[in-house]
């Protein structure tokens, strides 16, 4: 199977910590993939270098065949934890970056995404909550066209009718030809979704498998195995 | 791409920068009226008791504010600056960084775009100041009449007089264009060495990266101007002042046009040196936190 995601020997150290330690990871095209460990595992760290927001300290990380760059860039649509949006920008403002510098990002679902959220479209962001900024900027990427999607903890902190949105935008945008990577350590409200899932621990990446395995082969739950693995 | 970054770089900072320069030319007229008015009032001392009072208090409340709005439109110049700063701190290392850096766009466009909206701004304050300046001094300093037509003999006396006997010694056309683009280059440096230090200063700093920015600033400024002295000091021995040869008008304005030249090469160098130094942190040490 083609991957979309090529990661060798990946290795970052912030000063005296090393959050990522000598990962090796191959991702198919066509799956929604569950980045799932603790806090401070190494999750945002592993997505921001593929995105290209952070130096890896020795490593290396090609998408699509590609080593991470403007190209690259053009083909992952990126989530990150905080919101990026500038605040004095309108709906209309966001509309327009995203359609003037991504050639892949699909206007009309974004405008059919935004209007069901009843965001006021003459609104700045600052004017905006939190929980609406949130759901704006996944709409936002999720309205691209994208062969790889780095979800980071998109439903981290938010209630669980916010949650069920968030999930149901994300599949019901999601084209079987693109890749999903969502970063959670919320197991039980994504497992449902997940055709594979990575478990990372303290920077290393102790198992990589389908959902269906654990299910068959173990009769566990993912977040039953999420549990008995990292158990404090 | 690049249009496309400097149309949203151009929006995010004429949203402040376009009414500061409404409010300096406001400010300008306001200040240009309460200044005549001052004079006026002050000339005339016939009269006295009551209105003697009023006509003082009239001219110290109208000179004070006239002070107040020509310090503002001054300041202006920096809140400019920092404005344009701010944006290009905001853009890189606050949160926007995550929508900045994960655009399908290279890095030395993303730099451009800052760089050439921030000096377009920068320009456009600069003609803002001169225009306001202008209306003061003309319509502002007069006591008899609408307009001071001294100030406008002496623009006259500039290009009828002036100009035609400098053109005697120098190359008139060719001494402004040089003066214009190497004012344009010391912009560019002078921008780009403003970025590098906010660059560093969110490379070396965690928190208070302003503050730490500030500080790069102040560190690399002193580089500069060493590197500047050193490497001007060169030029002028090279050019002849050590031999003392500069006797003649002509030897001088040739002198001049040469220096002039060589800040050009100065500043030019040290625009690319930091455009590559910010491009190359930007490709080889980013780490937005």
């Amino acid at each position: 199977m083609q991957s979309i995601l090529e990661v060798r020997a990946l290795s970052k150290r912030y000063s005296s910590t090393l959050a990522l330690n000598n990962v090796d990871l191959s991702l198919p095209k066509g799956k929604i993939i569950g980045l799932l460990g603790p806090n401070g595992s190494g999750k945002t760290t592993l997505l921001k270098i593929v995105a290209g927001l952070l130096t890896p300290t020795s490593g290396t990380v090609l998408v699509d065949n590609q080593p991470v760059g403007e190209g690259t860039k053009a083909l992952i649509s990126y989530l990150p934890e905080c919101t990026y949006l500038p605040d004095w920008m309108t709906m209309e403002d966001c509309l327009d970056y995203f359609a003037d510098f991504y050639s892949d990002f699909d206007m009309a679902r974004a405008r059919e995404m935004l209007s069901r959220l009843n965001v006021p479209a003459k609104k700045r962001m600052k004017q905006l909550s939190k929980g609406t900024r949130e759901k704006m900027q996944l709409v936002l990427v999720m309205s691209r066209r994208a062969k790889l999607y780095l979800l980071d903890e998109p439903i981290g902190g938010v209630d669980p009718a916010t949650r069920d949105y968030i999930l149901d935008t994300i599949i019901g945008n999601y084209d079987n030809e693109a890749t999903i990577l969502i970063s959670t350590h919320l197991i039980a409200d994504v497992e449902k979704v997940l055709d594979e899932f990575l478990f990372l621990k303290e920077g290393v990446i102790t198992m990589h498998d389908t959902t269906d395995n654990v299910r068959e082969a173990q009769g566990k739950s993912l977040d039953e195995l999420f549990r008995e693995v990292f158990r404090c | 791409m690049l249009k496309k970054l400097m149309k949203h770089d151009f929006r995010a900072l004429s949203r402040t920068l376009f009414p500061l320069q409404i409010g300096i030319l406001g400010g300008g007229l306001v200040a240009t009226l309460l200044t005549a008015l001052t004079i006026r009032l002050g000339q005339n001392t016939a009269n006295t008791g009551g209105s003697a009072l009023l006509r003082q208090l009239i001219m110290g409340v109208s000179a004070t504010a006239s002070v107040l709005i020509g310090v503002a439109i001054m300041a202006s110049a920096l809140v400019t600056l920092l404005l344009i700063c701010y944006h290009f701190y905001r853009s890189f290392l606050a949160n926007e960084g995550y929508l900045t850096f994960t655009l399908p766009v290279s890095t030395s466009k993303l730099i451009w775009s800052k760089l050439l909206t921030g000096m377009f701004w920068t320009l456009i304050n600069g003609v803002v100041i001169m225009v306001t300046l202008l209306v003061f001094s003309v319509f502002g300093t007069t006591t008899d009449s609408f307009a001071n037509m001294e100030v406008l003999h002496a623009f006259r006396l500039f290009f009828t007089e002036i100009l035609p006997e400098a053109a005697q010694y120098v190359n008139v056309p060719l001494m402004a264009v040089e003066i214009v683009v190497i004012s344009i280059i010391a912009l560019a440096a002078q921008m780009l060495q403003i970025y590098f230090a906010i660059v560093v200063g969110g490379q070396v700093a965690k928190k208070n990266r302003i503050l730490a920015a500030i500080g790069m600033y102040l560190l690399i400024n002193m580089g500069v101007g060493i590197i500047s002295t050193s490497f001007m000091s060169l030029v002028a021995f090279g050019e002849g002042v050590s031999s003392m040869a500069l006797e003649t008008v002509q030897e001088v304005s040739r002198f001049m046009t040469s220096v002039f030249g060589w800040y050009g090469v100065l500043f030019a160098g040290l625009a690319v040196l930091f455009f590559f130094l910010i491009r190359s942190i930007f490709k080889k040490n980013l780490n937005l936190q």
